[in-house]
């Protein structure tokens, strides 16, 4: 019951600081420097919280820290992709 | 092949229980070609694509068709087409690619108003909406609509013409192309309502509307939001599902929890979404 209230807490904890992060993101239209500098600061909170999550629940290795670090930069390589303008079309 | 595509999509012994979608490998492959293409395409091979699509979609007679349906759709006369305006517009889409700004003063403090009166436009009243990044008429007057100062030019008695300019260009580095729309009215009156008859009012000044705040983002989705969003969607789903197999069989992993990255590319979608919006001005 603990582990799952500590997971409950973890995910309200994670999608609160998302949520944030699209407000921002929202409210700093039209800024796309800014804009683009929230996102990459969201990514980074991403994959610390991820990293730090597996840390607690002690089953952090250098794979997992990788993948987060991998799915973060895949999000603001589609973002940053966006931000350019992708294709010209 | 069908053994192939399986592993790329599914966990299964022959791909370490996780499918190679997944793989570090073919995520640094995804970021490379995301990453390449955003410096490759937009500046050499495909520059002009933008600029064909806009010019394509927008034109002065769509915008002007577009405006004065909102126009009438509210109880006013339509605007008419000025080309001292439309010659004024153009001016200033010009002025901002060479002076490379996007407002409506210029960094020199040019106004919009030293424009129409070099048009040789003779306003008692004027006003000036602008866009960038739209891909079509119609989305850049449902964003003027969307916007209350916008709105109050589109809609306003003062007005009797407008002039459009679409124009494409490099603005701060990037290919865009804008949207400046000109209105004016060389009489104190303003225009009667269709739907109500009354007395129009005449001002005891001259009066100069102009939106000078109120930046509202409108979509303006295109061919490469569709191909990220395509990408984001296939991660999305193969997350969930390798998160359902491995729950269902039970197989222990040294991996990150699918649930965290499904949370955080959804918000990657959104966040996309946002960044790949039109603006006004």
């Amino acid at each position: 019951m603990r582990i799952k209230d500590y997971h409950l807490g973890y995910y309200f904890f994670l999608i609160t600081v998302l949520v944030l992060g699209i407000f921002a993101v929202w409210r700093l239209s039209p800024n796309k420097d800014l804009q683009m500098i929230a996102f990459i600061l969201l990514s980074i909170v991403y994959a610390v919280i991820g990293v730090i999550h597996h840390f607690l629940d002690h089953d952090l290795v250098g794979k997992i820290v990788i993948e987060y670090i991998l799915i973060a930069v895949l999000g603001i390589a589609a973002a940053f992709f966006i931000f350019k303008g992708g294709f010209g079309i | 092949m069908r053994h192939f595509l399986y592993c790329l999509v599914f966990p299964h012994p022959h791909n370490n229980h996780r499918a190679k979608f997944l793989h570090f490998k073919s995520l640094l492959l995804v970021i490379s070609v995301l990453i390449t293409s955003s410096f490759f395409f937009t500046s050499g091979v495909n520059p002009l694509a933008s600029k064909i699509q806009a010019l394509a979609d927008i034109s002065s007679q769509e915008l002007l068709k577009y405006t004065n349906e909102k126009r009438v759709e509210n109880g006013l006369p339509p605007l008419l087409l000025n080309q001292e305006l439309e010659n004024a517009a153009y001016a200033k889409a010009q002025d901002m690619f060479a002076n490379d700004y996007w407002a409506h003063n210029s960094p020199d403090g040019t106004t919009p108003w030293y424009f129409i009166k070099n048009a040789g436009y003779d306003y008692v009243y004027a006003g000036e909406n602008l866009a960038k990044g739209f891909t079509d008429s119609k989305d850049v007057v449902s964003a003027w609509m969307a916007s209350p100062s916008h709105k109050e030019n589109l809609l306003s008695e003062n007005f009797k013409d407008v002039g459009f300019a679409v124009k494409a260009g490099k603005l701060g580095g990037e290919e865009t192309f804008l949207v400046v729309q000109e209105f004016g009215n060389k009489t104190a009156v303003p225009v009667e309502k269709i739907a109500n008859k009354s007395p129009p009012v005449a001002p005891e000044t001259k009066v100069l509307a102009i939106n000078l705040d109120s930046v509202t983002p409108s979509p303006a989705k295109s061919l490469s939001y569709d191909f990220i969003f395509l990408i984001i969607l296939s991660f999305i789903i193969i997350l969930f599902v390798d998160m359902l197999i491995i729950n269902r069989k039970n197989i222990a992993r040294f991996v990150g929890h699918n649930l965290d990255h499904i949370i955080f590319l959804v918000v990657v979608l959104i966040m996309v979404s946002i960044l790949g919006t039109g603006y006004i001005l």
